[in-house]
């Protein structure tokens, strides 16, 4: 079975690619399914809350973030006080044991470090927000319980929703990070494009694709522009039920509809001989006549399905099925002296061309 | 072209050597993502026959060809190697069909995107097969070479050369870059980005195929940003050959806060000049089009929107007295919750659409949830008819979708549907997906 499928396969116009690319994949399929997640870290013990009702400010143990160079950088621990700090208070009785503070004292470690990968500096924000911490800090006064603690650091929507819209509008995530693209985009969709987007990204991305890659990648791009398709994206992203692919749900179904109401729709992406090489597969107009999907009067200039209106309305829809033989089909009767006898031109068309000049032409004005 | 290409090489050399003592302005450490996707679909493909009975008569009918194709699609991006200078980027894919006496080929593949960069100092070069966003309409798909500088004070002249991607689709299971086309392009651009304030771009690209030249366009865009509330961006194709916009567009964008955006959106298209030029269809007459767009979104909470859109579609002949003239609308609403916080994800649209010769409405409605931390689930449901219900469409489906480790998801679809060619009609997907970044 396999043996034959693959010397079917052989004798097919790109082979050596599908089998490639599949063997590629297997291969590396098999490599990675040994990948394991590591074991769970120590964390240490903590609440903001019942250091906070006890009137701690904020510096006492966060002091380093008065420093004009606080802040996390590229790769910098975030501003947790050292074991020496917390020690300052919590140094005698059972609060000198190591289990006060690590939930796996046999293996000791610091703070997980944060995830974050910006640029910005604490000092630069404190005077904006006069110091109140917990404007960006806002969960800080209200953990109670004294748990295995992850840095507080503000989420995006924090930041965005008062201070840095601008920066939003404008797609300068840069502004602030300084590597989006290792992210999910479910993590960062506090930067959504919202609804209607899929319409409006393409003045966005021809203006400038750096702002695109700022978050992603060029294959992201291809997923939807390539000039070929194997697998369709919505058929990779089915669980991405909220983002507007074009072809969503049953599109085969309804693209004459589609085609018909977006003028020049399906040629934008994947030119007109890839319509014709799908009908023509499918049975459906192109050179095999009697499958035409046209109503009956087609042909006949009287009547009310006839073809000259449809024509007009949208040329790249003839030319979906029509592109390669409309120079036998088409000019046969709108020739010169054709028994159409109509000028399918534009005004003006003519004006200031010579006729027999070019190639595409002489079909018609030569015969 | 000739005094393009020396202008290029003499600014990305100036540029290349003048800073080549500067380190790289990019400080972030090399990553390396990969995405393989294995899809396996059982749906029935509709091939159309027709014959001619003894007494003239046409008769047509659908025949049923059930298809099982395996796709494989691979993606690598791998940014800043070798200190920064160096990236690779790849998607390809390649298709079997499993049932081996399908009718129409049982093979398919190609590479959707595959080049190298380098970064010279302030200059970059790139090798491969790429998407060019600007240019004409659609972008161009090409395998050629390029080159990009940031000249300064926000400057930049980008330029490429090669050849267009053409797709055909020579098998039933998909379409592959046609390669037997002689086809060239070239183009270049000038840009200004001054982040958050505003920009503007100038591009001029010539394309050739067949031994024509089918596109000689100017691009321009621009987008600014002249207040806290205001957004303004825009741009035009221009056919150089017959000094008539391709197409253009224009818009307004009103932020109130930022849970309220307004949008003025005007919008201009020529369909004829999306066809090639050794078509004769080319000469036809056709209609132009035209979109004046009024929306506001409201931002409900982070991720919630709920968006409504009206236009006016005109279709008209100008300078024709027998011309017709069509007017239509669109009308589109939108709820939609992208996950946040453990929230489901959800998308519901209403699409009302009219050209003024034909009516038609979509209706979409979709939800995913996770059950437990590792599984999730979906439901779409969907309705398309015209208004003479001619042509109705429905679809329900219900996907899944199980992590089985860090990398590693497993899913699979069901489809239920009915469209125009059957009444009924059930359709499967399994699908295995592994993602994977490192980044150092």
């Amino acid at each position: 079975m396999i043996r034959s499928l693959f010397s079917e396969v052989a004798d097919r116009s790109v082979p050596w690619l599908s089998s490639v690319v599949l063997l590629a994949g297997l291969l590396f399929g098999a490599g990675a399914c040994s990948h394991q997640e590591g074991p769970a870290r120590d964390h240490i013990k903590f609440s903001h809350g019942s250091h906070m009702v006890l009137g701690a400010s904020c510096l006492v143990c966060h002091g380093e973030a008065a420093s004009p160079d606080a802040g996390t950088g590229a790769v910098g621990r975030p501003l947790m006080p050292a074991e020496d700090t917390c020690k300052g208070c919590h140094m005698e009785g059972e609060q000198a044991a190591c289990t006060y503070c690590h939930t796996d004292p046999a293996h000791p470690s610091t703070y997980m470090p944060s995830d974050r990968d910006t640029r910005w500096r604490h000092s630069t924000h404190q005077a904006p927000q006069r110091g109140q911490c917990q404007r960006c800090h806002r969960s800080v006064g209200s953990e109670e319980t004294v748990a295995g603690y992850r840095p507080d650091v503000p989420d995006m929507a924090t930041c965005l929703g008062s201070c840095h819209q601008q920066q939003v509008r404008s797609f300068d995530c840069a502004y602030c990070h300084r590597d989006l693209s290792r992210f999910r985009m479910d993590q960062v969709s506090s930067v959504d494009h919202g609804s209607g987007w899929v319409r409006r990204h393409g003045r966005h991305a021809r203006q400038d694709a750096n702002l695109c890659t700022q978050c992603h990648e060029p294959t992201f791009c291809s997923d939807c522009h390539e000039a070929s398709v194997g697998a369709p994206l919505e058929l990779r992203e089915p669980m991405r039920v909220y983002r507007d692919f074009v072809h969503r749900d049953d599109f085969l179904s309804r693209h004459p509809e589609e085609a018909r109401l977006e003028r020049g729709m399906c040629a934008r992406c994947h030119g007109v001989s890839y319509c014709d090489d799908c009908h023509r597969q499918r049975g459906i107009g192109g050179s095999v006549a009697p499958g035409s999907p046209h109503p009956p009067g087609w042909l006949d200039p009287t009547s009310a399905n006839g073809h000259a209106r449809s024509a007009r309305r949208d040329i790249t829809l003839c030319a979906a099925c029509h592109e390669s033989d409309a120079d036998t089909l088409c000019a046969a009767c709108h020739r010169v002296g054709g028994p159409a006898g109509i000028n399918p031109h534009p005004p003006g068309f003519a004006a200031g061309r010579d006729p027999l000049a070019h190639a595409v032409c002489r079909v018609c004005h030569l015969r | 072209m000739k005094r393009l290409l020396v202008t290029l090489v003499l600014v990305v050399v100036s540029a290349s050597s003048g800073l080549a003592q500067a380190q790289s302005q990019d400080e972030r450490p090399a990553s390396i993502r990969v995405r393989t996707d294995v899809v396996v679909r059982w749906a029935p493909r509709w091939v159309l026959q027709a014959r001619e009975t003894e007494v003239g008569a046409v008769q047509r009918f659908w025949h049923r060809v059930d298809e099982l194709p395996m796709t494989l699609r691979l993606s690598l991006d791998a940014d800043r190697l070798m200190k920064g200078r160096i990236g690779v980027h790849l998607a390809t894919w390649g298709t079997l069909d499993l049932t081996v006496d399908t009718e129409g080929g049982i093979a398919a593949g190609d590479v959707a995107l595959g080049y190298v960069d380098a970064r010279l100092g302030k200059a970059k070069v790139w090798l491969g097969r790429r998407f060019i966003t600007w240019g004409p309409p659609g972008g161009l798909h090409l395998d050629g070479a390029g080159a990009d500088v940031d000249i300064s004070h926000g400057f930049s002249v980008e330029a490429f050369a090669g050849r267009p991607v053409v797709s055909r689709m020579l098998t039933s299971t998909g379409a592959s870059g046609n390669l037997t086309q002689p086809t060239g392009a070239y183009g270049g651009r000038v840009s200004w980005v001054r982040a958050g304030f505003a920009s503007a771009s100038a591009a001029y690209v010539q394309r050739w195929s067949h031994g024509l030249e089918t596109d000689r366009v100017v691009d321009v865009d621009f987008s600014a940003r002249p207040s806290n509330w205001a957004d303004l961006n825009g741009g035009a194709t221009w056919d150089v050959r017959t000094s008539r916009p391709t197409q253009a567009q224009i818009g307004v964008d009103l932020v109130a806060h930022r849970a309220f955006r307004l949008l003025v959106l005007g919008s201009y298209v020529d369909p004829r000049a999306l066809l090639p030029d050794w078509s004769v269809l080319k000469a036809f007459s056709s209609m132009l089009y035209t979109e004046a767009a009024l929306g506001g979104t409201l931002r409900v909470s982070n991720g919630v929107h709920l968006r409504v859109e009206g236009a006016y579609r005109r279709s008209w002949q100008p300078d024709r007295q027998d011309g017709e003239t069509l007017n239509g609308y669109r009308i589109d609403a939108y709820v939609r919750g992208v996950p946040w916080g453990g929230r489901p994800g959800y998308r519901v649209m209403v699409s009302r659409r009219d050209d003024g010769a034909m009516g038609y409405t979509l209706v979409q409605a979709a939800v995913a949830f996770e059950t437990t931390r590792d599984l999730q689930l979906a439901v779409e449901l969907s309705a398309a008819f015209d208004d003479a219900l001619e042509r109705e469409a429905y679809v329900g489906r219900l996907s899944g979708e199980y992590r089985v480790a860090s990398a590693w998801t497993v899913g699979a679809a069901l489809d239920v549907s009915r469209t125009p060619t059957a009444d009924a009609e059930v359709r499967g997907l399994l699908r295995a997906v592994y993602r994977r970044g490192v980044s150092q």
